[in-house]
C-alpha cells in the first residue's frame, strides 16, 4: 500500500514536471557548506527530518544535523533560546508563541511549508467501519461535543453490527505538547476538550502501534505513520460523503483534516539566512527532498507552494 | 599515680567544642536552606496574585469626528479612528500625524453602518441602498537599516484594501448594523436592514476559493443570503456575529436573545433565551462575545452583568447557551463600551467614566478605575499590552497595560468554576490547550485530591503489612533470622522507585486487570489462613508444640501459605464467573471484573488506577515504616518484657499490652514518615497513575498528583508564564502540606511520648 502510494506520488511529481505550472526545482549542491544545525520540534516530522538530513549529509559530509522530536510545542522555545536553527511544527505557531519570539528578536519567525499531511484517524485493520464524519469523531473523542456530536462509547453507536456492536471504543491520542493534538482539537473537536479516557501517547508511532494491537482502538496521527496493522479512515466534514486521505483530496480540501507541515526559522528581515539552514530548506523543497516526503508516507508540495515558501526565505 | 591520666586531653576538648559548633552551624544551614527554598518558591508564586497595572501614556487631541470604533495594530504604533465615512490613522512614529483615508463610496449614497473586527483587521461598511463593502487593513513592519541596542529598527506601515460594494439582497433597504467575521473555512456577513421601515436580519455567506496554503484566488462573491427575521419576535435591537463565524445572536426589545448556529454554509435557528429572566430589569443593554466565541457577556440597563456559555446540558440535549457566570460584580450603569482581549478571556468594559478590566473564567475584576472623562470607545491591543480609549470630548487616551497573569486568582485555583463547554461548575486541570482560544483550567483541587488519594491507598496497603511485620519480626522471630530479615527489608527500601513504577505499569497493571478476583482472593485468604493456623496451633497438644523451637512456627505455616495461595489463585476465575458475570447487549454472558464494575456499579475501570498505585507505592513505603517501627519496638527495655513475662503474661499479651503502647510514639512517627514519602512520591505515580485529574475515590481509576503534575509540565512551561508560576504554586502547596503533616505528627508524637515517659 505504502509502495503504491509512493509510486503514485512520484508519478504525480513527474507529471508536475511536464505541466506548464510551476515545477519543483532540482537541487544543485552549493560549495563550502559545513557546520552544525539543530532541529527541535514536531514528532510528526521527525522521520522526515532524519531522512532529509541523511540525504543532505551525503551531499555535504562536513555537516552535522541533530534532530530532536518531542512535539511541536518544544519548537518555539528552542528557536527563541537559540538552541535550534530549525523548528519543525505540525501546526502553525500560536500568537502567544509568536509574541514571545517577537519580544526577543523584534521580528516574526518565518514559516516554511515542507510537506502536506492528511492527519488520519486510524482504526484497527479489521474494523468494518466505512468512514466517519467530523461529528462522529467529536462524538468519540470529545467531552464537550462542540462539533455537535453526542456521547459514543461502543462501536454500535456508529452503526456497526454483530460482535462490534458492543465493543468499547478505546481512544488513543497524543500528549498536549504535540501539534497534532492541537490541530485535531481545533478542527475535529472545534476547540472542545478531549475525553479523559483518551490514552495519551508520547509519539505518533506509539498511537499507531496501540491502535494496531487493540481491536476496538481508534487514534489519530500523521498519515506518514500508517502501518499494515491499521486502517486510515475516510473522513467527511459533514454527512456520509467520506473522502480518502489522498493527496488530491488534501489539495482540494475535501479531506477535512488536511494540513501543511512547517519548519519555522529565525530569519532577520532584509538579510540572508545562514547558508547551511538555507541549503537545507532548499534541499527539502527540491524534487529530491519532496521525493523523500513521499517515501515517508506524506504528500509532496505543489511546485507553486514550494516556490512561494522559498521566496519567503530570500 | 599520674593525675594527668584522668584529665581530658586538650585534643578531645577541642574536638568536642569544634564538633558541637560544627553541628550547630550544619543544622542551622539545613534550616536556612529549607527556608531559602521556601522563599524561592514563594517568589515565583507571588506575582500571580498581583493586580493588573495600567498606567497612562498620553492623551491626544482629535479632529472632530464621530468615532465609531478604534482600530489598533499589534504594536500600538498606528492606531486609527473609524468614523462613518473614513478612517483617521494617528502615526506615533511621525509625531502623531493624523492621516485621513476616506472610504470609497458612490457620490449619492450614504454609509449608514460601520463596524470593525480586530481579529481579522477588517472594517465593514453598509449603505442606505443595502450594499456593503469590506475594507481590509494590512499592518506591516518595514525593517530599516538602522540599529539601536543591537535591534533592527522598523516602521509600521498600513495598507488599505477596499473590496467593491456588493448587494446584500435583492430587496434594497437601509443597512443599520453590519458585522463581518472570517475564519479559514468561512467568511460571513450579518446585517440588520431596514426595509419599508421594518427591521430584518440577514445572514450572508461570502465565497472565495482558498487553497491549502492559504492563498486566495478569484473574486469574493456573495453566496447564500438568508433572511432570519421570521425566527425573531419583538423589535430587533442588536446583532452580534461571533468572530469564529459559528454563531450569530440577535437581541430584541422583549428582553430575549435569539441565537443561530452555522454548520457548513447553512445557518440554523438554535435557541431563544432570556439572559435576565430572573431579574426585575430584563432589558439588554449590551451583549458581546469573549475571545473564543463560546461565552457571551450581557449587561442590562441597570448595569447587572452575566455570562452565558455554550455547552451540552445532557446526554441527548443539543448544544446551547446557558447561564454559567452569574457572579460578576455589577457595573454602575448599562455598559457603554466593550472590548475583548485577543489573547485570553479578559475584557474591558464600563459605564461612562467607570471602567473595569474583567476576566471571564473566574468572574474577577483585574483592574478598575474612575476616570475624569466619559469613555465612548475602547480597544485593547492584540498583544494585550495597551489600552486605547476615546472620550466624548474628542480625545484619545493611551494606557500601558501590564497584566502578565490575568487568569490567576484565588478562585481560579481553589473554587469550582464553570468552564466553557462544561455542564456544571467543576474543579478541573487542563493547562495546555491545543489552541489559543481554549480556556485554561488551573484548579489545584484535583491535584491536592489526587495526592491524598494516592497516599490513602498506599498507606491502606502499606501500614498494616509493615506494622504487623515489624511486630512479628521484633517480638516473635528468633534473633538469628531477624538479622537476615531486617537488612533484606532495608535493601528493598533502596529499590529505585522508577523500577517499581515500571513494573507496576507494565506487568502488574495488565495482570490485575485480567486476574483481579484471583488477586483479591489471595489477599483475603492468606491472612485468614494465618489466623486459622494460629487457632489450630493453639489447640495442638503441648507435646507437639514443644517439638518446635519458639519463633520457628512459621516453618509449618509456609507450605500452608503456598497451598492456600495456589488455591486462591485458581479459584479466582470461578469466583469471577459466579459473582462478576454480566450480560452484554447481545445476551452473551461475560465474566470479567472490569466490565462488571463498569456495568453494575457504573464506575469507570482504567488499567492504571489507584489500586495499582497503592500496591506499588506500598512497596516503596513498607520498608521505611517497617524499619523505623521495628527499631522502636526492639528498643523497649528488656526489663519490661521480662517483668511482664514473669508475671505470667503470654508472649502475645506482653506484645500487645506492654510493648506496642510503649513503642507507640516510634510506631506513629514511622507511619508519618511513610506518609511523607507517599505524598511526595513522583516516579511511581508518573508510571502507574494515568495522570487524569479527576476527583472521586473510586479505587479503579487514576489520579493526578501535585508531584506528577510538576514533573510532567514544568519542562514544557514557558519561564515566568502563568503556567510556570502555577506549577510553583503546586510546589508550594506540596511543601506546606508536608510541613503541616510533619509538624502535626511531631506534636502528637511528643504527646504520646510524654504519656509513656513514666514507664
Amino acid at each position: 500500500m505504502k509502495k503504491a502510494l509512493y509510486a503514485i506520488c512520484v508519478m504525480l511529481l513527474s507529471a508536475g514536471f511536464l505541466s506548464a505550472e510551476t515545477k519543483l526545482k532540482e537541487y544543485k549542491a552549493a560549495s563550502g557548506i559545513s557546520g552544525t544545525v539543530n532541529s527541535i520540534g514536531s514528532d510528526t516530522l521527525n522521520n522526515m527530518m532524519t531522512l532529509w538530513s541523511e540525504a543532505f549529509k551525503r551531499k555535504y559530509p562536513n555537516v552535522t544535523i541533530q534532530i530532536e522530536g518531542k512535539g511541536s510545542s518544544t519548537a518555539p522555545p528552542a528557536l527563541i533560546e537559540g538552541v535550534s536553527q530549525l523548528g519543525p511544527m505540525s501546526r502553525e505557531m500560536k500568537s502567544k508563541e509568536v509574541d514571545a519570539f517577537e519580544k526577543k528578536f523584534g521580528y516574526k519567525p518565518v514559516k516554511v511549508g515542507v510537506a502536506i499531511d492528511a492527519l488520519a484517524v486510524f482504526v484497527h485493520k479489521d474494523n468494518p467501519i466505512a468512514g466517519m464524519s467530523l461529528k462522529d469523531v467529536d462524538s468519540a473523542f470529545s467531552s464537550t461535543y462542540s462539533h455537535g456530536g453526542k456521547e459514543a462509547k461502543v462501536w454500535g453507536d456508529f452503526g456497526l453490527e454483530g460482535s462490534w456492536k458492543d465493543k468499547a471504543i478505546s481512544l488513543y491520542g497524543r500528549n498536549s505538547a504535540s501539534g497534532t493534538y492541537g490541530f485535531f482539537q481545533k478542527v475535529a473537536l472545534k476547540k472542545g476538550s478531549f475525553k479523559t479516557s483518551v490514552k495519551q501517547q508520547p509519539g505518533s508511532a506509539a498511537v499507531v502501534n496501540s491502535v494496531a494491537s487493540d481491536l476496538g482502538g481508534v487514534g489519530y496521527s500523521g498519515i506518514g505513520y500508517k502501518t499494515s496493522g491499521v486502517k486510515a479512515l475516510p473522513l467527511s466534514a459533514e454527512g456520509k460523503n467520506y473522502k480518502e486521505p489522498t493527496l488530491a483530496n488534501c489539495l482540494n480540501k475535501s479531506y477535512p483534516l488536511a494540513r501543511v507541515l512547517y519548519i519555522y526559522v529565525n530569519k532577520k528581515p532584509g538579510q540572508e539566512i545562514d547558508k547551511l539552514t538555507r541549503e537545507f530548506l532548499t534541499f527539502a523543497l527540491s524534487v529530491e527532498g519532496q521525493e523523500i516526503v513521499a517515501k515517508d508516507g506524506y504528500y509532496p508540495l505543489t511546485g507553486g507552494a514550494a516556490a512561494m515558501f522559498l521566496k519567503a526565505l530570500k | 599515680m599520674n593525675p594527668k591520666k584522668y584529665e581530658i586531653s586538650k585534643m578531645t576538648l577541642f574536638m568536642d567544642k569544634f564538633m558541637s559548633r560544627f553541628i550547630t552551624v550544619g543544622g542551622l544551614s539545613v534550616i536556612l536552606a529549607v527556608l531559602l527554598i521556601l522563599v524561592f518558591i514563594g517568589k515565583e508564586v507571588v506575582p500571580l496574585l498581583q493586580e493588573a497595572k495600567v498606567s497612562k501614556v498620553e492623551t491626544i487631541e482629535l479632529p472632530k469626528v464621530d468615532v465609531q470604533a478604534i482600530t489598533v495594530d499589534e504594536w500600538t504604533t498606528l492606531p486609527g479612528l473609524v468614523s462613518k465615512d473614513s478612517i483617521y490613522f494617528i502615526d506615533f512614529q511621525d509625531n502623531k500625524k493624523i492621516i485621513r483615508e476616506e472610504f470609497k463610496r458612490d457620490a449619492n449614497s450614504q454609509i449608514t453602518a460601520v463596524s470593525y473586527n480586530q481579529e481579522n483587521q477588517a472594517i465593514t461598511v453598509g449603505n442606505a441602498e443595502g450594499q456593503f463593502s469590506i475594507i481590509k487593513i494590512n499592518y506591516n513592519k518595514k525593517f530599516l537599516d538602522e540599529y539601536e541596542n543591537g535591534r533592527q529598527l522598523s516602521e509600521t506601515i498600513y495598507d488599505l484594501k477596499q473590496l467593491p460594494y456588493m448587494s446584500l439582497s435583492d430587496k434594497p433597504g437601509k443597512i443599520i448594523d453590519i458585522q463581518y467575521a472570517e475564519t479559514e473555512e468561512q467568511k460571513l456577513i450579518a446585517a440588520v436592514v431596514e426595509i419599508d421601515s421594518k427591521k430584518e436580519v440577514f445572514y450572508v455567506t461570502l465565497e472565495q476559493e482558498m487553497d491549502l496554503f492559504g492563498n486566495t484566488s478569484g473574486e469574493l462573491k456573495v453566496g447564500e443570503v438568508v433572511n432570519l427575521s421570521e425566527n425573531i419576535k419583538g423589535n430587533i435591537q442588536q446583532l452580534v456575529l461571533s468572530s469564529q463565524a459559528d454563531s450569530l445572536i440577535v437581541s430584541s426589545d422583549n428582553g430575549k436573545v435569539y441565537s443561530f448556529r452555522t454548520s457548513g454554509s447553512k445557518i440554523n435557528f438554535s435557541q431563544a433565551f432570556e439572559p435576565f429572566a430572573s431579574e426585575e430589569n430584563k432589558d439588554i443593554a449590551s451583549m458581546n462575545f469573549i475571545f473564543g466565541s463560546k461565552t457571551i457577556i450581557f449587561t442590562n440597563t441597570k448595569g447587572r452583568m452575566v455570562g452565558w456559555s455554550m455547552y451540552k446540558p445532557g446526554k441527548d440535549m443539543p448544544l446551547g447557551f446557558g447561564l454559567t457566570k452569574p457572579n460578576f460584580p455589577d457595573l454602575e450603569g448599562p455598559s457603554t463600551f466593550f472590548t475583548g482581549s485577543l489573547r485570553n478571556k479578559a475584557f474591558l468594559t464600563g459605564s461612562k467614566s467607570n471602567i473595569s478590566l474583567r476576566y471571564s473564567t473566574n468572574e474577577s475584576i483585574n483592574w478598575q478605575s474612575t476616570l475624569d472623562f466619559e469613555v465612548q470607545n475602547s480597544a485593547i491591543s492584540s498583544k494585550y499590552d495597551s489600552i486605547l480609549l476615546s472620550d466624548t470630548n474628542n480625545k484619545l487616551h493611551i494606557y500601558k497595560l501590564n497584566d502578565p497573569h490575568p487568569e490567576a486568582s484565588v478562585r481560579t485555583y481553589f473554587a469550582p468554576l464553570w468552564y466553557e463547554g462544561q455542564s456544571e461548575p467543576r474543579y478541573l486541570w487542563e493547562s495546555v490547550g491545543g489552541t489559543e482560544e481554549k480556556e485554561k483550567m488551573l484548579s489545584m483541587m484535583p491535584l491536592i485530591f489526587g495526592t491524598f488519594k494516592a497516599t490513602f491507598y498506599a498507606l491502606m496497603f502499606a501500614v498494616p503489612i509493615a506494622l504487623l511485620a515489624a511486630i512479628y519480626t521484633s517480638q516473635f522471630l528468633p534473633p538469628s533470622l531477624k538479622t537476615v530479615v531486617k537488612p533484606l527489608m532495608e535493601v528493598m527500601a533502596s529499590l529505585p522507585s522508577v523500577i517499581i513504577g515500571f513494573l507496576a505499569a507494565l506487568v502488574f497493571a495488565p495482570m490485575v486487570e485480567d486476574k483481579f478476583p484471583s488477586i483479591m482472593l489471595v489477599l483475603l485468604m492468606v491472612p485468614l489462613s494465618a489466623i486459622g493456623m494460629g487457632a489450630l496451633w493453639n489447640n495442638l497438644p503441648t507435646k507437639i508444640k514443644f517439638k518446635c523451637a519458639p519463633g520457628m512456627e512459621f516453618i509449618f505455616f509456609l507450605p500452608v501459605l503456598i497451598i492456600v495461595t495456589l488455591i486462591a489463585w485458581n479459584l479466582g476465575p470461578i469466583v469471577e464467573s459466579v459473582l462478576f458475570t454480566v450480560k452484554d447487549s447481545q445476551g452473551n454472558e461475560v465474566a470479567n471484573f472490569a466490565y462488571w464494575w463498569n456495568k453494575t456499579i457504573g464506575l469507570e475501570y482504567t488499567q492504571k488506577n489507584a489500586m495499582i498505585v497503592g500496591f506499588a507505592m506500598g512497596f516503596a513505603v513498607i520498608p521505611i515504616i517497617f524499619t523505623i517501627a521495628e527499631d522502636s519496638l526492639s528498643n523497649v527495655p528488656k526489663s519490661m518484657t521480662s517483668a511482664s513475662l514473669a508475671l505470667g503474661a503470654s508472649r502475645w499479651q506482653t506484645t500487645w499490652k506492654v510493648i506496642v503502647p510503649t513503642a507507640s510514639a516510634g510506631i506513629f512517627s514511622a507511619c508519618m514518615i511513610g506518609l511523607g514519602r507517599a505524598v511526595g512520591e513522583t516516579m511511581i505515580v508518573l508510571c502507574a497513575a494515568g495522570g487524569t485529574g479527576i476527583m472521586d475515590m473510586n479505587a479503579f481509576n487514576g489520579m493526578r498528583t501535585l508531584s506528577l503534575n510538576l514533573a510532567t509540565e514544568l519542562p514544557e512551561a514557558a519561564k515566568d508564564g502563568t503556567l510556570y508560576r502555577t506549577l510553583f504554586l503546586g510546589a508550594l502547596i506540596l511543601f506546606v502540606l508536608t510541613f503541616v503533616i510533619n509538624t502535626f505528627a511531631e506534636i502528637i508524637r511528643q504527646h504520646i511520648r510524654n504519656k509513656y515517659k513514666t514507664i
